[in-house]
């Protein structure tokens, strides 16, 4: 729903971070309920406008809500504190799913590329192995000989099953 | 080293930290055994059965982790946003897959509406397990102290303030953070992109072809096998080949220049 970016930082503008507030309080709310009602898990949200005094928004209900956080204060101090994240915690974890998902990303891009230049030098198309770093160079190798690897286990289980000539002169293959 | 089918191995080792002496590779236990491999860098140092694993589990009926919804349409990373009806989810899979992703994407709302308001949030969730997941902005304790409810009756209950805590960061400090996790976001897409286009090339290099080299060895036919396996060893010889060229080039200069200089 991106129709302009918004700078992450608290709106300057009284009114416009009041609108904003109204509607993203709202979309919090819709987000919770839908969570609630897909996963069936007691949820509850907690809301200060600010400078409140008062709670501006509890969802679903306050008896609803204060249930939900009264089982949250009766568990154990360790299991209560395990999952509870505030903002830095939030973000840093973020960072950290992003960072393993570039770092997956680039490996398989990485093996793509690969896998390109496997093709293209099984298509005699790359003469000589110009222009190729070493670490292309040894990848390419590497993917050479697993590919070999599993072509010859293949191969060899065939010849166990007699449907192919083995090449080292052996036995008569037949029945 | 005998490629295991049934366990799509990932590493998740950033190339660009290999060395060139291969020392890393010394300890790393799941690189295969090959000599002349295991001592050079590598580009993408991961065992390469990612399509046999897949292969053998449609095979064996079970689904490829990430995949547990369904396969989505070849070609295509994910299944794409789909509508989907508010109500309970019967599946146990996929509903912890989407009570996973929607705590998070909430977590990410309730921080937005606290940075950009300046309202302070407490969100609160259990999991059909018993386990409690909570994000607060100040902070969880912070704004359940304020809550009346909660509070013992003595006397009236303070406004959540956002102290600036010594310890804590600053409005600025946690706006990088946001920004370098925005920034690597980018990244991974870019990573994306460039994987899509190179699997663009590979499906053209493929086409028109009379041999299906990449194919799966499994649909090779018992007589192209042996052919694929002698090109296969070409290329590796090849590739050996070369890279003893460039090492011995990159390598040898100095010593010779050296001993020259002393006539």
């Amino acid at each position: 729903m991106a129709r302009k970016k918004v700078k992450l930082q608290r709106i300057a503008n009284d009114a416009k971070r009041r609108t904003t507030f109204r509607k993203r309080l709202k979309g919090l709310t819709k987000k919770a309920s839908e969570l609630a009602t897909l996963c069936g898990v007691d949820t509850c949200l907690v809301v200060y406008g600010e400078g409140e005094a008062q709670a501006t928004e509890v969802w679903p209900s306050v008896p609803e809500a204060t249930g939900v956080l009264e089982r949250f204060k009766a568990m154990p101090q360790l299991d209560r504190y395990k999952k509870m994240t505030d903002l830095e915690g939030f973000l840093k974890e973020r960072i950290g799913k992003l960072l393993e998902q570039r770092k997956k990303a680039r490996c398989d891009a990485d093996e793509s590329e690969t896998k390109l230049l496997l093709v293209e030098a099984l298509d005699g198309r790359r003469v000589g192995l110009e222009g190729l770093t070493i670490e292309q160079l040894t990848s390419l190798g590497w993917m050479a000989d697993a590919r070999l690897k599993i072509v010859n286990e293949r191969l060899e289980k065939l010849r166990g099953q007699g449907l192919l000539p083995s090449t080292t002169a052996g036995y008569i293959h037949g029945y | 080293m005998v490629t295991d089918p049934s366990r799509p191995i990932r590493e998740v080792e950033d190339w660009v930290s290999i060395t060139v002496s291969g020392k890393k590779f010394a300890n790393h236990r799941r690189l295969p055994t090959a000599p002349l491999w295991g001592t050079l860098p590598l580009l993408n140092p991961r065992p390469l059965n990612l399509r046999i694993a897949s292969i053998a589990s449609r095979f064996r009926g079970t689904a490829r982790k990430g995949r547990a919804m369904g396969r989505p349409p070849r070609g295509r990373p994910s299944r794409g946003k789909q509508r989907i009806e508010i109500r309970y989810i019967e599946k146990d899979e996929s509903r912890q897959v989407t009570s996973c992703k929607r705590r998070t994407g909430m977590f990410k709302k309730a921080s937005e509406l606290s940075t950009l308001c300046g309202a302070s949030v407490a969100v609160v969730t259990f999991s059909k397990a018993g386990n409690v997941f909570a994000f607060g902005d100040p902070s969880v304790d912070a704004v359940l102290h304020c809550y009346a409810p909660l509070r013992q009756g003595d006397g009236a209950a303070p406004a959540p303030a956002h102290v600036e805590d010594g310890d804590a960061p600053s409005r600025e400090e946690l706006n990088a953070v946001r920004q370098a996790a925005e920034q690597t976001k980018a990244q991974v897409k870019a990573e994306e992109a460039r994987m899509r286009d190179i699997a663009g090339k590979i499906t053209q290099a493929k086409a028109g072809r009379q041999f299906w080299w990449e194919a799966d060895v499994e649909a090779l036919g018992e007589g192209e096998l042996p052919d694929f396996a002698r090109a296969l060893e070409r290329l590796r010889d090849n590739v050996s080949r070369r890279v003893n060229t460039l090492l011995s080039t990159t390598l040898a200069p100095p010593a010779v220049r050296r001993r020259r200089s002393k006539k």
